[in-house]
C-alpha cells in the first residue's frame, strides 16, 4: 500500500485545489454553491476516513455489553437472542464492520426499548450516556469541515 | 425552465397577449426546488416578473412534494384576507412546456424578512412581526380552505400519522439507528395535549416572509402545507439556523404572543411542548434526507444534496437526542 499521502490527506489535497484555483473561476453563483456542497462532503470524508472504522469498532462492544448486561438482568430471551445474533466479527474491511455495527446498534435499541418500557433507571442512564458518545462521534466526522487538520503524511 | 421552453408555455397559455421572454435565471439557495426569476414583455410593452418553482429531475432530487399538490394548496389560500401570498398564476400540470411540473406565479418587488433580519432592527418588534404572520396562517378559518385541501380525519389521526414518519426513517435504514428509536419512544412516551387542526404552512421560516414596501407581508414556499397540527411549525422554526433567532433568545416572550393570538393555553404551548414539536415538525424533512442518503448508498445518484445531507442527518441527529433526553419517563409506554 501507498501510505504517503494518506487517504484524508489526498482529500485534503483535493479540497485545497478546488477551494484555490477552482472556486475563483467559477462565476455562476448556484454553481459555486454546489460546489462549496461537495467541498464539505469532502472535508467530511476526510475525517471518516481517518476515524470511521475504528469509531464503529469501539462503539460495538459497548452496544453489546449493554444489551448483554440488560439481558442477564431481565432475562429476557429477546435482548438475549439480539446479542447472540451480533457479535463482532474479526475483519476490519469497512462493509463488514458497518454490517457488525448495524448489528449491535440493532442489539442495543432493543434492550434499550426494553429497559425504557420498564423505567430502569440504572440501564437508562447508562444507554443515554452510549447514545451521547454515538452522536459526539457523528458530529465529529459529519461537521462539514475537515477535524482532522492536516496529517504527517 | 430556460427561455425557449417558458417561451413556449407562454404562447400556449396566453396565445393572444404576444408574450416574449426577455430573460429567465436561476436563483441560486432552494434547496429542494429549481426556482428560476423571469421577466416578459407582452404585446401592449407592459413588462412582467414571474418566478417559476420546477422539479428538479428525480436523479437529482432529495426532498419530495408534488407541484399539483402545492398549485392545489395555492388556489385554496391565495384569496384568503388573513395573509398574502404572490399570485399564482400558471401551472405546467404535465411538463409539456417546461420540461418539468412548473408553478409560475408573480415576482414581488420584496426582500426576505431574513434579509431585514440581517441589517439589525429591533428584535423585540421582529419577533412581534414574526409571530403575528406565523398566528394569521394559524388563524385562517378551515371552512375558508377549499374541499379539495385533504383533512385529517381527526387530531389523534394526524399527530400519529406525523409520529409514524420515525418508522418510516427506521424502515428505510432497516432499524440501524437507535437514536431515532430512542427519540421515536419517548415521542409516544409524550404525547401533547390536543389542539384545533390549522392551516401548517411546514417550512415557517424568516426566509419565506417577503417584505413589500406598502403592504402586508407575503408568504411563500407553501410545498409542504397541510391542515394539521399548528405547533409543528414553532417546532420546525426552533432548528432553523439562520441568525438572529426570533424564538430561542426569550421563548417566554415569543410563545406568550402566540397564544394571546391565537387563544391558546399554555397547557397547549409552552418551551417544552415546542421543543416536542420540533422533533415532530422536522420529521417530514428527515424521511426525505434519509430516504436520500439511502439512496447514495444503494448507488442511486441524487445530486449532491445525497451526499451533502449526511451532514444535515447527523445535525438532526445531535438535536433529536438533545430534545428527546429532555422528555420525561411515563411508566407504561405506548
Amino acid at each position: 500500500m501507498i501510505t504517503r499521502p494518506s487517504t484524508s490527506r489526498a482529500l485534503e489535497d483535493v479540497v485545497e485545489e478546488l477551494t484555490r484555483d477552482i472556486m475563483p473561476v467559477i462565476t455562476d453563483p448556484a454553481q459555486q454553491i454546489r460546489l462549496h456542497m461537495l467541498m464539505i462532503v469532502l472535508n467530511d470524508c476526510v475525517n471518516a476516513s481517518e476515524r470511521e472504522i475504528s469509531v464503529m469498532r469501539t462503539e460495538i462492544p459497548t452496544y453489546l455489553a449493554f444489551a448483554d448486561d440488560v439481558a442477564k438482568a431481565t432475562g429476557n430471551t429477546d435482548v438475549a437472542a439480539a446479542v447472540a445474533g451480533a457479535q463482532m466479527g474479526d475483519s476490519l474491511v469497512l462493509s463488514d464492520v458497518i454490517r457488525d455495527y448495524e448489528n449491535a446498534s440493532r442489539a442495543f435499541s432493543t434492550a434499550m426499548d426494553l429497559v425504557m418500557d420498564t423505567v430502569n433507571r440504572d440501564f437508562i442512564e447508562r444507554g443515554e450516556a452510549l447514545l451521547r458518545t454515538r452522536v459526539t462521534n457523528e458530529r465529529a466526522i459529519l461537521s462539514g469541515s475537515s477535524a482532522v487538520g492536516r496529517s504527517a503524511s | 425552465m430556460d427561455i425557449e421552453h417558458f417561451q413556449a408555455f407562454l404562447d400556449a397559455v396566453e396565445p393572444e397577449r404576444g408574450a416574449t421572454v426577455l430573460s429567465a435565471a436561476p436563483l441560486p439557495g432552494g434547496y429542494s426546488r429549481d426556482t428560476v426569476m423571469a421577466e416578459v414583455r407582452w404585446a401592449d410593452g407592459h413588462i412582467e416578473k414571474f418566478v417559476l418553482r420546477g422539479d428538479p429531475p428525480e436523479e437529482s432530487s432529495v426532498f419530495r412534494s408534488d407541484r399539483a399538490d402545492e398549485w392545489a394548496m395555492l388556489q385554496a389560500v391565495k384569496d384568503l384576507p388573513n395573509f398574502r401570498i404572490p399570485t399564482p398564476r400558471y401551472f405546467d400540470a404535465t411538463g409539456e412546456y417546461m420540461g418539468c411540473k412548473a408553478i409560475v406565479s408573480e415576482a414581488i418587488d420584496s426582500s426576505s424578512m431574513q434579509k431585514y433580519l440581517d441589517s439589525g432592527p429591533d428584535l423585540d418588534k421582529a419577533r412581534e412581526d414574526f409571530v403575528a404572520i406565523m398566528a394569521s396562517a394559524h388563524n385562517t378559518p378551515l371552512d375558508s380552505i377549499d374541499a379539495s385541501i385533504e383533512r385529517p380525519a381527526g387530531w389523534r389521526e394526524h399527530i400519529e400519522d406525523v409520529i409514524a414518519n420515525y418508522e418510516r426513517m427506521l424502515e428505510i435504514i432497516d432499524d440501524s439507528d437507535p437514536v431515532l428509536r430512542y427519540t421515536l419512544k419517548k415521542i409516544r412516551m409524550n404525547m401533547p395535549v390536543e389542539v384545533p387542526m390549522a392551516l401548517v404552512h411546514g417550512d415557517l421560516q424568516p426566509g419565506n416572509f417577503l417584505l413589500s414596501e406598502g403592504t402586508d407581508p407575503y408568504i411563500i414556499d407553501w410545498e409542504f402545507a397541510r391542515i394539521g397540527d399548528p405547533r409543528l411549525d414553532i417546532g420546525y422554526y426552533l432548528q432553523i439556523p439562520m441568525p438572529p433567532h426570533l424564538y430561542h433568545p426569550d421563548p417566554e416572550a415569543f410563545l406568550t404572543t402566540y397564544r394571546a393570538l391565537t387563544g391558546m393555553t399554555e397547557e397547549q404551548i409552552n418551551p417544552a411542548i415546542a421543543k416536542y414539536f420540533l422533533l415532530l415538525g422536522t420529521s417530514h424533512l428527515m424521511v426525505d434526507i434519509i430516504r436520500g442518503t439511502q439512496d447514495v448508498t444503494d448507488g442511486l445518484h441524487r445530486g449532491v444534496m445525497g451526499t451533502f445531507l449526511m451532514t444535515a442527518y447527523a445535525h438532526f441527529n445531535n438535536l433529536y437526542l438533545d430534545y428527546s433526553l429532555e422528555l420525561p419517563y411515563s411508566e407504561v409506554s405506548a
